[in-house]
């Protein structure tokens, strides 16, 4: 707010100048001052209570969550200052140690199943004239779930006896029943394929807007030249999804890093600790172990990985649109 | 086949597309278009037939795409013993609460900085700009202190809808998808109710909110849908069985019901979302279409 009031002050002394008015300087700021407070106690009013919810339930919670985080916590009460103690006793956690190992397993098998499939898709479905209403309904479908319900519904269809989708369907192939999600090398995989199944519908129908504005003089020239169909999607169709591409994959990394949802239904982070991500982590340490400290501290590095990732996000979407 | 005619799009053109070879090539392509839609709609298929066939139907190996027996009493009893009604009930509270508190704060705000432009608004803009960058994963455990003792007014908030009502509240990105929209809204409209001798107040509920509606409608089917799927806030901060909303309840309750029973539970949680967005589909594509942001 103080900012805002000097620099009405610096209007009021322009206007000063540029008049030459006769009343007294104090005099005309003062009207000034006044004529800006008439102008706009109502709009500050209003906004009021919208501000007073954003200090308390955004800035300060981040402000603080930082702060904190060299403090020694007793449950939810602010201890001493103790340095980057927290810090050190989460590095030194094996535990923590596996989950970032576990947060670059989650990006490359998203590379491998979610990354580009939607490509492929939005390509394919492109071609199409049949039945598009239905096929926009069906991948879209999915993402009208809540997310939570689709988590559970996958953990049922992983289930690991016979009640389980999968294990039915195997088993008309005579194919002995597995145990999924408990099996450690293989449940980042399926959280990933279950997150793939509920997003990848939104992100084609985004790849897909782009290729409408392809224009199709574009592939008649190709055409001209003698491209093969291969060679068409190569040099035409492909070159109009690689900005959007570099964005999704820094933004499908951010969402990665915070994935919380599909790991606490589905698997609760097992088996132990297999499937673990930064924020289910950040959560276990505040919520079970009561180790409030550590779970700032987590916080923390989380926060800076994605400030990180965000920043080059925003730098590549500067330079797509200077591109286009 | 005189769909082909329509085509004017993609890599395959029309006159490539009376030849066999690369008919054989669309259709396959269409194949495996049918395919990934199949298999999308798979899980969904498994998870309504399993809630109405009967027990041992769902248990039966292979398992029966199309239901043979029709059970409907499952429904009921999953309703009875869950207490589905009630979670309904305080779905319902908490879902009313966030919709006001949403719709009311965001709209205000996007009203005042985008009509009323107080002295300020530039700043404030750039302030809310920052906001949607900054990501929010170290703000847990503060967020829940604060809500233990919430400052200024020192009352404890746990066991009640107020942190989910006030977290619906600071939705920055929607304050300034409010603002983009009434600044689409012609500036003349609202001088001239001015003229006519309106206060802002009136302009705001005669003017713009009528012209806003289908922005309105989307966000609140948005809201709707958020409190339906929420179950994060209400777990830590809801004490009583009874005020447990519908989504929190549905995933406590995974012990203590069968596979197909726990389907029916899951069809409870997702059918009223999914409701809602059919009924209201066309004001959200066509704000979707206005605002040119959500996707």
């Amino acid at each position: 707010m103080s900012k805002i009031k000097v620099k009405s002050l610096d209007a009021a002394k322009g206007v000063l100048i540029k008049d030459g008015n006769t009343g007294t300087y104090k005099g005309e700021l003062f009207r000034c001052i006044k004529s800006t407070v008439k102008h706009s106690w109502s709009g500050w009013l209003l906004l009021i209570p919208f501000f007073f919810l954003m200090i308390f339930l955004l800035w300060k919670p981040l402000i603080m969550g930082i702060y904190w985080s060299f403090f020694e916590m007793k449950g939810y009460v602010v201890g001493e200052f103790c340095g980057l103690k927290n810090y050190i006793t989460v590095m030194s956690d094996t535990a923590f140690l596996q989950t970032l190992g576990n947060c670059i397993k989650y990006v490359i098998w998203s590379l491998i199943i979610g990354y580009m499939i939607p490509v492929v898709l939005s390509i394919v479905f492109n071609e199409l004239v049949h039945l598009n209403k239905f096929i926009t309904f069906s991948i879209y479908f999915p993402s009208l779930v809540p997310g939570m319900a689709v988590a559970l519904l996958w953990y049922y269809v992983f289930f690991p006896n016979m009640t389980g989708l999968l294990n039915q369907m195997l088993s008309i192939f005579n194919i002995a029943p597995k145990t999924w999600l408990q099996n450690s090398d293989w449940t980042i995989m399926l959280i990933v394929l279950t997150a793939t199944w509920e997003g990848f519908g939104k992100t084609t129908l985004f790849y897909m807007a782009n290729l409408q504005s392809i224009n199709q003089e574009l592939f008649e020239a190709a055409m001209l030249d003698g491209a093969g169909i291969l060679h068409r999607v190569k040099y035409v169709t492909m070159p109009y999804l690689y900005p959007t591409m570099l964005l999704f994959f820094v933004n499908q990394c951010k969402g990665l890093f915070c994935m919380f949802e599909k790991p606490w239904v589905m698997t609760g982070g097992g088996p132990n600790g297999a499937s673990m991500t930064l924020a289910l982590k950040s959560y276990y340490y505040a919520f079970n172990d009561f180790r409030v400290g550590e779970s700032l501290a987590v916080g923390v590095i989380t926060f800076v990985i994605l400030l990180t990732l965000t920043f080059v996000y925003k730098y590549i979407e500067k330079r797509n649109s200077y591109e286009l | 086949m005189n769909l082909y005619a329509k085509k004017n799009k993609g890599f395959l053109n029309q006159v490539e597309l009376k030849r066999t070879r690369y008919k054989l090539l669309y259709w396959s392509l269409f194949a495996l278009a049918m395919f990934v839609c199949m298999l999308t709609l798979l899980p969904l298929l498994w998870m309504i037939t399993s809630a109405f066939k009967s027990t041992e139907e769902f248990l039966q190996i292979p398992p029966t795409i199309i239901p043979r027996s029709f059970e409907i009493g499952k429904l009921g009893k999953v309703w009875e013993q869950s207490g589905i009604l009630q979670a309904y009930t305080s779905t319902l509270i908490l879902a009313g609460g966030s919709l006001v508190f949403h719709i009311g704060m965001c709209g205000i705000a996007g009203y005042v900085l985008a009509v009323m432009k107080p002295a300020g608004t530039k700043q404030i803009l750039t302030i809310l700009l920052w906001c949607l960058m900054i990501p929010g994963t170290n703000s847990l455990v503060p967020l829940f202190m604060t809500f233990i003792d919430f400052p200024i007014l020192h009352v404890n908030l746990m066991n009640t809808y107020w942190p989910m009502w006030l977290l619906a509240a600071v939705n920055v990105f929607d304050v300034i998808l409010f603002k983009n929209y009434f600044n689409t809204i012609s500036g003349s409209l609202s001088e001239a109710a001015k003229l006519d001798g309106c206060n802002n107040l009136q302009v705001l509920m005669k003017i713009m909110l009528p012209l806003a509606i289908p922005l309105v409608i989307t966000l609140s089917v948005f809201s709707l849908t958020n409190s339906f799927s929420s179950y994060f806030w209400p777990n830590l901060v809801l004490k009583d069985n009874w005020k447990k909303p519908i989504a929190l309840k549905v995933m406590n309750m995974k012990a203590g019901l069968t596979t197909d029973e726990y389907m029916v539970a899951l069809l409870y949680v997702s059918v009223p979302p999914i409701f809602f967005y059919l009924v209201f589909q066309k004001h959200i594509t066509q704000s979707i279409n206005i605002g040119g942001v959500k996707g």
